[in-house]
């Protein structure tokens, strides 16, 4: 018999643990982007050309992160008591 | 085809999301410490935030079709079996010896750098026999268990990761070293437009590998869990880890020096005048070489062990110790073929060597994934258990991306990329002509309990 309490709070333990290091990536890589790209602003002519191809790929890493995380956690929420990923 | 073996070849199941994340980030994170700084000296700081951005984006993308893949068919050939069972025997033998030489080599390079520190420490001793005491020391380790490897690993690679996000943060609160906003600007674009775009041929050093994580899903307790979760975390903390790694070095260390230096994180930590940080980047530099090699060891052993127990070698390779249930022959002849490497004397293009053979991997992967989801279109539990996002759209630009990357190895190392894809051509023909039969022999209700693929229906 499958102990349903212990599963919903592992399971909050893993999206916890999903939420932090996704936080942190978000925290971070604002961070870092932006404090390059604003130094350099004004200082170099040609990153005004291109500045939006930094934003773009900054965009993508994000994202597709993001929805990735989402469906681990969606796939885990599914299928962990069939598994019994928690005994 | 893996019957005719008379010797047992199950491997342990009791690895969990957190051993599959310590495989990654272990084989990593060296790449944090030495390496990525090259995209320096091609096109500065702005092509350097260039290739980390776009080989962030890639990574990303092939950790997902990884992810998908290594949890559905749960095999410790990873790649190779992926390319095995959806595209053909042909991809599947380059795929695999791309795996095995992407991180042979990488271990070689791990080890020398390893016995360059002791002697920069100990002066008096040489690199030759550090060296093979550390492939010597590892190889045993993998020998006896591939839990107490990868616990090893993850006590590693934990401390060499803390030790960069204690840099950084230090750094940004005014505690780690004074960031000189000039270094940026004086270095920002040194080779015009080009240069950034070159600079996209050492964008893989940041995150070569991380693949490697699903290879260890036939060993995993829970694979359908642990891979995906381990996997993505890994991703997330080597996104992490390279984007400090960037911002402090390049606030802390000139460009003309930043680009063609051995240890950039470590002589960041000495140009920041803290020694609890030069000590700690001292010790991260030394760990992740150690967790990077013992990681290598690992999955280029699986990939030799799936390459034998499927005949493309002589079986030979693929027995399974009885007492601690390794592929113990496959793990001990990386020793002989990691030491080759390391004293071949030419390191840097090995490891141009290496990347080719990771971007062709990245090519190999996604196409599985696309042949994976037209063969086998249903999203059952026993068939995909994870099923990643916005596919087959990702796996094609991820294809895109790689050859993109790989095109750019033709500034400096256009032999290197030539000599690499001829050997991948060759074998690709040569293989699907030895093994031309396996494909047609292949019984998927067998091997891994799923209905006949859509077009046999």
């Amino acid at each position: 018999m499958v102990d349903e309490a212990l599963y919903h709070n592992k399971l909050k333990q893993d999206a916890g643990v999903i939420m932090l290091v996704l936080g942190l990536l978000y925290f971070s890589e604002t961070y870092i982007v932006y404090n390059i790209l604003s130094t350099l602003w004004g200082e170099v002519p040609a990153l005004g050309t291109i500045w939006p191809i930094y934003i773009v790929f900054y965009l993508l890493v994000i994202g597709i992160e993001t929805i990735g995380c989402v469906r681990v956690y969606n796939s885990i929420k599914e299928h962990m008591f069939d598994f019994e990923y928690y005994d | 085809m893996s019957e005719n073996s008379n010797e047992p070849i199950e491997l342990v199941k009791t690895l969990r999301p957190y051993h599959v994340w310590a495989l990654g980030v272990g084989i990593v994170l060296v790449g944090e410490y030495m390496g990525w700084n090259f995209t320096v000296a091609k096109g500065g700081i702005l092509g350097s935030l260039f290739a980390l951005l776009v080989a962030g984006t890639m990574y990303v993308m092939v950790s997902l079709c990884a992810s998908e893949l290594g949890s559905s068919t749960k095999l410790a050939g990873g790649p190779y079996d992926w390319a095995r069972l959806f595209v053909g025997p042909g991809a599947a033998a380059i795929v695999g010896l791309a795996v095995y030489m992407e991180y042979i080599a990488l271990e070689a390079a791990d080890a020398i750098v390893v016995a360059w520190i002791a002697q920069s420490i100990f002066p008096e001793i040489q690199t030759f026999p550090v060296t093979l005491l550390v492939i010597a020391a590892l190889t045993f380790m993998n020998y006896r268990g591939v839990v107490a490897a990868l616990n090893l690993n993850f006590a590693l690679t934990f401390t060499a990761l803390i030790a960069i996000i204690a840099f950084f943060f230090m750094n940004i609160s005014g505690l780690g070293g004074t960031w000189h906003p000039e270094y940026l600007i004086s270095g920002a674009m040194p080779n015009g437009f080009i240069g950034i775009f070159a600079a996209l041929q050492f964008g893989p050093w940041f995150y070569l590998g991380i693949e490697g994580a699903a290879m260890c899903a036939e060993e995993c307790k829970h694979p359908t869990r642990a891979v995906p979760l381990g996997q993505q975390a890994g991703m997330i903390t080597l996104l992490l880890a390279a984007g400090m790694t960037l911002y402090v070095c390049a606030g802390l260390i000139p460009t003309d020096v930043l680009g063609v230096s051995a240890y950039p994180l470590y002589e960041a930590a000495t140009q920041s005048g803290v020694k609890l940080l030069v000590a700690f980047l001292a010790i991260g530099t030394l760990f992740t070489c150690l967790a990077s090699a013992n990681g290598t060891v690992c999955d280029s052993s699986r990939s030799w062990f799936a390459l034998s127990r499927d005949h493309f070698l002589t079986p030979w390779f693929s027995a399974v110790h009885p007492k601690y249930s390794t592929p113990y022959r496959a793990v001990i002849f990386t020793m002989p073929i990691a030491i080759a490497f390391a004293f071949s004397g030419f390191l840097d293009q090995v490891i141009t060597f290496s990347i080719t053979s990771g971007l062709v991997c990245y090519v190999m992967i996604p196409f599985s994934l696309i042949r994976f989801r037209k063969m086998f279109p249903e999203h059952t539990q026993k068939v995909r258990p994870f099923v990643g996002p916005l596919q087959p759209a990702l796996a094609y630009f991820t294809i895109f991306l790689a050859i993109v990357i790989m095109s750019t190895l033709n500034w400096g190392y256009s032999y290197n990329l030539v000599f690499g894809l001829v050997f991948y051509i060759v074998s690709y023909f040569y293989f699907s002509w030895r093994y031309r039969s396996i494909e047609s022999k292949h019984d998927w209700g067998e091997d891994l309990g799923w209905p006949e693929p859509a077009h046999r229906r």
